[in-house]
């Protein structure tokens, strides 16, 4: 097999993988601070495909501001399902069931929407940038080299968010010992809002990276959010660096898996690396053993 | 008027009513200890003064302000910080992060790096692991951290629950020196222990908790006189 293949295939695996760790780090971070699991999640993707679809195909806006656009709008439909629907749940009896019951219920609502407003079809998407690049002897599109840039940066800030700002201190206290974070003045129910709208932004920058690539529909949300899971329990849940290597780890392996059978193997490689992983660790790569 | 003033208040876990009536008071610069055996309502009654469990019925009152309807996270602000049992330290954060964390919620927070300097002019110790994560310090540099975290939020009233559990006697008496310290700049203490010996030692008025209900309230003195206090909680 070419070198050359098998470096270009790297390469796209390590692009798939950081829009596997973006949708991966909103789910970790949900479940890091809530302790709950965000069934909604492939459907903040979806909502950011469409308005990206909206804003760049139909209405031709900058791809750039069509992003953005997606991404606050997705930030607000995230924090206004929180407080109308999760805030409401998370102070009673078994609301570890009611929240996963509840963001299905959200899930199906939001598909069903979107195939009435949209219908069923595929709507593509241009590329934000067209050509290719040649680097060294691999050919590698512009729009995954945007992908590249675009989800290393949003990482970037994420982290410094959570680690340097008063907001991610607040979050990460809440995270660790809520009681005591509440004893020591922060707000949790503020916290658990705009965590839950920090992630569906996350969700909905995903999706706007890859819109051009796989087009969008109303039921895009379901792969990557089985995807989502297995990078969030490979890498640890709660872990964000976890989720990090974890969706790249799994895209690289991904990749490389099809080049020696076919595409329709994906799933059946990510899923067969995530047993043997969890089979090794069942705590995941850099989660943390738990002792009861 | 106390600093702190606390009218018949019950608090229930589901139907189980764990606090009866409790009535407790601290003045403006004073040390008060509760003692009482394990299971008897101390942690609840701390736990139901910060607004972690609501008060069922009765008052709290900071300042001539009911704060019984206060959202917990509101009293740091007040100047309440209250040290829970065991510290409950923020395990994955660094020392320093902890003791921002107890600015995060109050005014203090902008004086922050001088408020964490005084911290470290208290507990050399913990600057010296400025970067190391509070879940991997020790039991005793765990209570120093809790401590230190509460007088970030320079508090008019500091709650301590059992700050000496766990901790060798040599640690014991540091805490309670810190304690009168602390005191000693015009801060409030309510002292929650079970070690008896250590709370009436530190504190001026003390109350004797047992199932839920204050059996018996006044000076030390008369904690130390009296002949069954003496038997169950001194050991003497």
């Amino acid at each position: 097999m070419p070198l050359a293949l098998v470096l270009a295939q790297i390469v796209n695996g390590i692009v798939v993988g950081l829009m596997y760790a973006l949708f991966a780090s909103g789910l970790t971070l949900i479940w890091g601070t809530m302790k709950m699991l965000d069934f909604a999640h492939g459907e903040f993707f979806m909502l950011g495909g469409y308005i990206v679809y909206y804003c760049y195909a139909v209405l031709g806006f900058n791809p750039m501001l069509a992003t953005l656009i997606a991404v606050i709008a997705v930030f607000i439909i995230g924090m206004l399902v929180e407080r109308l629907v999760i805030h409401h749940l998370l102070t009673r009896p078994v609301w570890q069931l009611t929240t996963i019951i509840a963001t299905l219920g959200v899930s199906i609502i939001l598909q069903n929407a979107a195939l009435h407003i949209w219908g069923p079809d595929f709507q593509s998407v241009p590329y934000f940038v067209e050509g290719v690049a040649k680097i060294g002897g691999i050919r590698i599109a512009y729009q995954r080299l945007l992908i590249l840039a675009v989800s290393c940066s949003a990482i970037a800030v994420l982290w410094f968010i959570l680690k340097y700002t008063r907001f991610g201190l607040a979050l990460r206290a809440t995270a660790q010992d809520s009681d005591a974070a509440r004893l020591y003045g922060v707000n949790i129910a503020t916290v658990y809002t705009v965590t839950f709208g920090l992630s569906a932004a996350l969700a909905a920058l995903a999706a706007a990276m890859m819109a051009p690539i796989t087009a969008v529909n109303p039921f895009m949300g379901l792969s990557p959010l089985l995807k989502g899971f297995v990078v969030v329990i490979l890498g640890g849940l709660g872990s964000f660096t976890g989720a990090i290597v974890g969706g790249v780890l799994l895209g690289v392996v991904e990749s490389l898996g099809v080049l020696y059978t076919s595409t329709q193997w994906s799933d059946v490689i990510a899923f067969s690396f995530l047993v043997l992983v969890i089979w090794a660790r069942p705590w995941g790569l850099l989660g943390v053993e738990e002792r009861n | 008027m106390p600093l702190l003033q606390i009218e018949s208040m019950s608090a229930y876990y589901g139907d189980a009513r764990a606090l009866h009536d409790v009535s407790l008071a601290v003045e403006e610069g004073e040390i008060v200890s509760v003692i009482g055996p394990n299971g008897a309502g101390k942690t609840t009654m701390l736990r139901t003064m910060t607004g972690l469990i609501r008060a069922r019925s009765g008052d709290i009152r900071f300042r001539d302000v009911s704060i019984a309807r206060e959202p917990a996270h509101k009293l740091i602000a007040r100047g309440i910080a209250h040290v829970p049992e065991g510290g409950r330290l923020f395990p994955q954060m660094t020392i320093r992060e902890n003791l921002l964390m107890g600015a995060y919620g109050t005014p203090s927070w902008k004086d922050r790096a001088s408020l964490m300097a005084e911290v470290f002019a208290l507990f050399p110790r913990l600057e010296e692991r400025i970067r190391q994560l509070a879940g991997t310090l020790s039991g005793g540099e765990r209570q120093m951290l809790a401590t230190g975290r509460a007088l970030m939020a320079r508090p008019r009233l500091l709650l301590l629950d059992e700050p000496s559990l766990g901790l060798a006697p040599k640690i014991v008496e540091t805490i309670l020196s810190i304690i009168l310290d602390v005191n000693r700049q015009g801060v409030a203490v309510l002292l929650v222990e079970q070690n008896a010996q250590l709370a009436l030692k530190a504190a001026s008025r003390a109350y004797l908790l047992e199932n839920g209900a204050v059996v018996k309230a006044g000076p030390t003195a008369e904690f130390l006189a009296d002949e069954a206090v003496r038997r169950s909680y001194l050991g003497v």
